[in-house]
């Protein structure tokens, strides 16, 4: 894949966008390592070209990129998921969605922990996430369950998930993670 | 024991580990998808350096770093903070980048070394 047709690349993300938003990128394909290279590397490029964009604001996106996409690749790399990048001019916010299959288990996983999540303050997130830095648990990349924890933490609990009926006994999960604008 | 250089990449940090000054320095971005990976050796390397005692200084100067790098960089530190080296950590961050201050603050709270948390130019 070329990062030159990364934003030509059709995905059905009509749902997602409202009235007033525009869609900055959007790839929906398979997650890989030279995937992530190609898509953080536009996002990097177009908010570095943006004058409207804060460094702050731009720095939080592309972190908030960076767990999406890297989720991705370790939860969703043997399937078809979608990544989408939006502007929002009406809420004066960038969106980050993803969205990729999960079986019921992984389903039912990510729901009680993004429950949690909304329900905390932001001290007590920011408690939780020492909790987990310190803990011994790991997943085979090197993680370690941190990855929502970050993006509610970088978003101020600004997170929406829903959970899709699709085939075979799966599930669609569609991530959306909000970045408010920042002043300096 | 041979010094550690890695230059930086868009997804991995440059790497200055010398053995003489006794000096870690990260800096750049730590994004890969397998933290393990790339820090798996330069722990084994702090390992060794920290089994002989004096002063040990660790800069840490990232623009972005990924949850899994996080752990990593736990590990890394927890390593120093066990052994018998007298250490300092000194954790740069932007002016405006709250989140990498907040990053600092809370390695210096769960670490027990002394940390600087020094602003950078940006």
């Amino acid at each position: 894949m070329s990062s030159e047709n990364i934003t030509s690349t059709r995905l059905d993300s009509q749902d997602i966008v409202g009235q007033g938003d525009t869609v900055i990128l959007a790839y929906k394909g398979m997650f890989k390592n030279q995937t992530s290279f190609h898509i953080l590397n536009w996002i990097e490029r177009y908010l570095s070209s943006n004058s409207t964009v804060t460094r702050p604001e731009s720095k939080k996106i592309f972190r908030v990129a960076v767990e999406l996409i890297q989720n991705l690749i370790h939860h969703s790399s043997k399937s078809v998921a979608s990544f989408v990048f939006i502007k929002s001019e009406s809420n004066d916010c960038f969106t980050l969605s993803t969205s990729n299959l999960v079986d019921t288990n992984q389903a039912n996983g990510l729901v009680s922990a993004l429950n949690s999540m909304n329900t905390v303050t932001e001290d007590k997130l920011r408690a939780l996430k020492k909790r987990v830095m310190t803990s011994d648990v790991r997943s085979e990349h090197g993680g370690g369950g941190m990855g929502l924890l970050e993006l509610a933490k970088l978003s101020n609990g600004s997170i929406d998930s829903e959970l899709l009926p699709s085939r075979n006994d799966m599930l669609l999960f569609c991530l959306s993670v909000h970045v408010n604008s920042i002043k300096t | 024991m041979e010094n550690i250089f890695i230059a930086g990449t868009p997804k991995t940090p440059r790497v200055l580990f010398d053995s003489e000054s006794r000096t870690l320095s990260l800096s750049g971005r730590s994004i890969p998808e397998n933290s393990i990976d790339f820090y798996s050796s330069l722990i084994t390397w702090t390992d060794h350096l920290c089994s002989s005692e004096g002063v040990v200084e660790v800069n840490i100067n990232l623009e972005y770093f990924n949850t899994s790098s996080s752990k990593c960089l736990m590990d890394l530190l927890k390593r120093i903070e066990s052994s018998n080296v007298v250490a300092h950590v000194n954790w740069y961050y932007e002016e405006d980048d709250e989140d990498m201050l907040e990053a600092g603050e809370d390695y210096d709270a769960i670490i027990n070394l002394p940390f600087k948390l020094l602003v950078t130019g940006g």
